[in-house]
């Protein structure tokens, strides 16, 4: 299986980037080129029409022409009164003519020098009126200029035409660049435009995708609640049982893995919904709308569940994985919004995970109030010791022959100011759920050490740890400190654990569990028996003691029955040298069942319900006075600080 | 580019009714005609610099470097000879002609120069007078409009409406 979710968008990122700035460089680029082309456009126009020779060659030929027949009229007879006129107007129009900085490239023979030449060697015709002899002269020096000046002129015509046509394809190319370039520009801008609205609906497809999974996330199951505000709905919320230690145990990449196969199945089985989501880690949502929203929601869930019982095949691995299923859904007029639909799903599925595993759960208006009484709970539960509503009884462990005080276990209580006092049953999951329970158990075991240090040396302390606080790697450390800071012997301290905290093979537990024991501390099975693998437990670990669960005594079996199991399971401890303890003993047909066997130690309430420190202070003394020979430390005297 | 612009205050009132001859004796080397009510004016050298004077320097597409030129504004030279009009001919002494708005010669800074460097202009050098503008001073002068409405050797502006 791959991931190809993982790497895909950010592949896809870099092309965009790159691509962008490509075309911005190319934009900028262009955009300058637009300018210098606009620029010489411009200076191309300005020359074109700055130049203008043929008028001024055109205007000093005429003016030739004309001085020469000023100069014929006085050779005629005539007065000629404007030959210094036309000399000095055909004098100007030379001078212009040769500050023209292109004449050069024109006059390749001198001819307009060589004129201008001539014509000031006659300046005495700027003032005088010449005589019919020098204006002779001058006509005859000037004739054999005037045909070369003519074919001159037209030459420069033609050539400026030349100029003008060349010009003119000059400036098409630069008009037909800055065609290109804008058209080029235009086209960018299109296409920038088109890219940034694909990207945009590519983003928004990602926003609303789950990236492992590839089905709708939280954000675009929400936006289709808001939608879908009206008719009949339903909506079901799918939690994958154990997550959290499956991710734990197998690692993430593998509890990934479980998802995405697990979202397929998801899929397959609810092709009829509105919408199949994943809303949380472990948690998938569906939405049902439309008339018969609930029946169809229900079959959903029943395709949903079947389609957990094959196993998961991961990496050649065969893994098991269930889902909790909660359903809510709108009363068949359609009214109640798809928010507070949702919500109540999610209670159902809270509810369901507590007492209804791998089954679908409808939600109930009473779950509301017990959803809302463990959430205040929870919020409550995080002051309890700072407010001291936490309290620990002693529940006496004896001799199940003579009935004498060997020990107590600690039994954790709590006074809720509004509920009064809340059972463990129901206060200890909410602990361990946010892992309150790492702080309250090491308050417990605090608690536990400070009483032990009351009472007789000879008397043992039990203690309950659960996984997560095993988990917890400075735990033997703390069972050190409070043993030591109160004076109480390490071999006084028993540590209980159920079968269940073992059930994972976590290292640190297990080292956690030989640490203590190591110090000296009791490392006791509680429940034994209830768990699927008990004896399999006893070779895992070097327990102590063996606690046997309650449900022998109190069970269905005949009395002969139980006695059978009970003295196997004492013949089996005493082989492996552990103690036993019988929990639950109410009647005295138990205890003589359980002493029978060879069982040493008793609890229940045959001998003693959990008592408080003073009543168990209390226990101690009677016994010491009624049997003699102990004595016993005023209470409540301070402990060691 | 250097650009200077006097204007030389020394405004002489002149007997207006003695315009359409030579004031001062001198040959007449700019003729205002055209028009309906007066006369045609004619000037001599003395009667144009009777008027307020004004030089600048600038470059020009024919003289190599910049030039001063000083002479009378085309504004003040109408303004004196109580001439009115929207649009006038300009004629030169080798008949080149042109026609301009009379608004956007004087907007342009029309100067009638009668000097070149201090010196009076001979035909050779688009003397006597010579109708050009200050083209260093404005970039918009720098255009084919104004070098064609630079008339060198101006010897008449007539008024056409």
């Amino acid at each position: 299986m791959s991931l190809p979710a993982d790497q895909e968008p950010f592949r896809g990122f870099r092309r965009l980037r790159i691509g962008l700035m490509t075309v911005t460089v190319s934009l900028a680029i262009m955009a300058v080129a637009c300018s210098v082309l606009a620029v010489g456009y411009q200076q191309r126009i300005i020359q074109a029409s700055r130049y203008n020779n043929t008028f001024d060659f055109g205007q000093m030929s005429a003016e030739l022409l004309r001085f020469q027949l000023s100069l014929a009229q006085v050779t005629a007879g005539g007065s000629g009164s404007d030959v210094s006129l036309r000399y000095g107007i055909l004098l100007n129009r030379l001078d212009i003519i040769t500050a023209n900085e292109t004449l050069d490239a024109i006059d390749h023979d001198g001819l307009i020098a060589r004129l201008q030449s001539t014509v000031r060697r006659m300046g005495r015709l700027a003032n005088d009126v010449p005589s019919v002899v020098e204006a002779h002269a001058a006509g005859e020096e000037l004739r054999p200029f005037t045909r070369p000046i003519l074919q001159f002129v037209s030459l420069s015509h033609a050539q400026a035409g030349d100029d003008v046509l060349d010009n003119q394809r000059r400036l098409w190319t630069v008009f037909a660049a800055l065609c290109g370039v804008t058209l080029a520009l235009v086209l960018f801008g299109a296409a920038l435009i088109a890219f940034v609205f694909r990207q945009n609906l590519r983003l928004t497809r990602v926003l609303r995708t789950d990236a492992l999974t590839g089905i709708a996330n939280r954000f675009a199951f929400s936006a289709k609640l808001r939608k879908v505000a009206e008719g009949q709905r339903a909506i079901v919320i799918a939690g994958v049982d154990h997550f959290k230690s499956l991710n734990d145990t197998l690692g993430h990449e593998a509890g990934d893995r479980l998802l995405l196969a697990l979202s397929e199945r998801l899929k397959d089985a609810t092709a009829d919904a509105a919408m199949l989501a994943r809303v949380g880690g472990d948690e998938f949502a569906l939405l049902y709308a439309g008339p018969g929203a609930l029946e169809m929601a229900q079959a959903a869930s029943a395709r949903m569940l079947a389609a957990m019982h094959e196993p998961f095949s991961l990496e050649g691995r065969s893994l098991r994985a269930n889902i909790t299923l909660g359903m809510s859904a709108t009363a068949l007029d359609g009214a109640g919004s798809s928010l507070s639909l949702f919500k109540e799903a999610d209670i159902a599925l809270a509810a369901g995970k507590k007492d209804a595993r791998a089954r679908a759960t409808l939600f109930h208006p009473d779950m509301k109030q017990s959803f809302e009484r463990r959430q205040k709970l929870k919020a409550d539960l995080r002051d309890a010791i700072a407010r001291g509503e936490l309290f620990l009884l002693f529940q006496p462990i004896v001799n199940i022959v003579s009935g004498r005080t060997r020990g107590f276990e600690a039994l954790l209580r709590w006074h809720h100011p509004e509920f009064g006092l809340i059972s463990p049953v129901e206060f200890i999951p909410i602990a361990e759920e946010d892992n309150q329970i790492v702080v309250i158990g090491r308050w417990v075991i605090a608690e536990a050490c400070k009483q032990a240090a009351l009472w007789p040396g000879d008397i043992f302390v039990s203690v309950n740890v659960s996984a997560r606080q095993l988990a917890d790697s400075g735990l033997a450390t703390h069972f050190r400190d409070c043993l030591a800071d109160n004076a109480v012997g390490y071999r006084r301290m028993t540590v209980e654990i159920t079968e269940s905290t073992l059930i994972e093979n976590d290292d640190v537990a297990l080292g956690v569990l030989h640490e203590l024991r190591a110090m000296g501390c009791r490392i006791a099975l509680d429940d034994f028996g209830t768990g699927y693998a008990s004896l399999s437990y006893l070779r895992r670990f070097p327990f102590d003691k063996l606690k046997i669960d309650k449900s022998f005594l109190h069970g269905s079996a005949m009395a002969e029955d139980r006695a059978a199991i009970i003295g196997m399971i004492c013949a089996l401890a005493q082989r492996l040298g552990l103690e036993v303890v019988g929990e639950g003993i109410e009647t005295e047909e138990q205890r003589l069942i359980l002493a029978q066997t060879g069982c040493a130690l008793g609890q229940g309430y045959l001998f003693d319900k959990p008592l408080s420190p003073l009543d168990g202070t209390a226990r101690l003394m009677q016994e010491a006075t009624v049997r003699g020979g102990m004595s016993l430390p005023k209470q409540p005297a301070r402990a060691v600080a | 580019m250097p650009f200077r612009l006097l204007a030389l205050t020394s405004a002489i009132a002149l007997g207006l009714a003695s315009l359409s001859a030579p004031a001062s004796g001198g040959a007449p080397i700019l003729v205002l005609g055209g028009t309906a009510a007066k006369p045609a004016q004619a000037l001599d050298l003395a009667g144009l610099d009777a008027m307020p004077q004004t030089s600048f320097e600038t470059n020009t597409p024919w003289h190599k470097g910049p030039v001063t030129f000083s002479g009378v504004l085309l504004k003040d030279y109408l303004a004196t000879l109580g001439a009115h009009g929207t649009r006038v001919q300009l004629i030169a002494l080798n008949d080149y002609t042109v026609e301009a708005p009379v608004d956007e010669l004087v907007e342009g800074g029309a100067l009638l120069a009668t000097r070149q460097n201090g010196q009076p202009m001979p035909v050779s050098e688009k003397g006597p007078v010579f109708l050009l503008f200050p083209f260093d001073s404005r970039k918009e002068l720098q255009h084919q409009t104004y070098y064609s409405r630079s008339v060198w050797q101006l010897s008449e502006i007539d008024i056409l409406e």
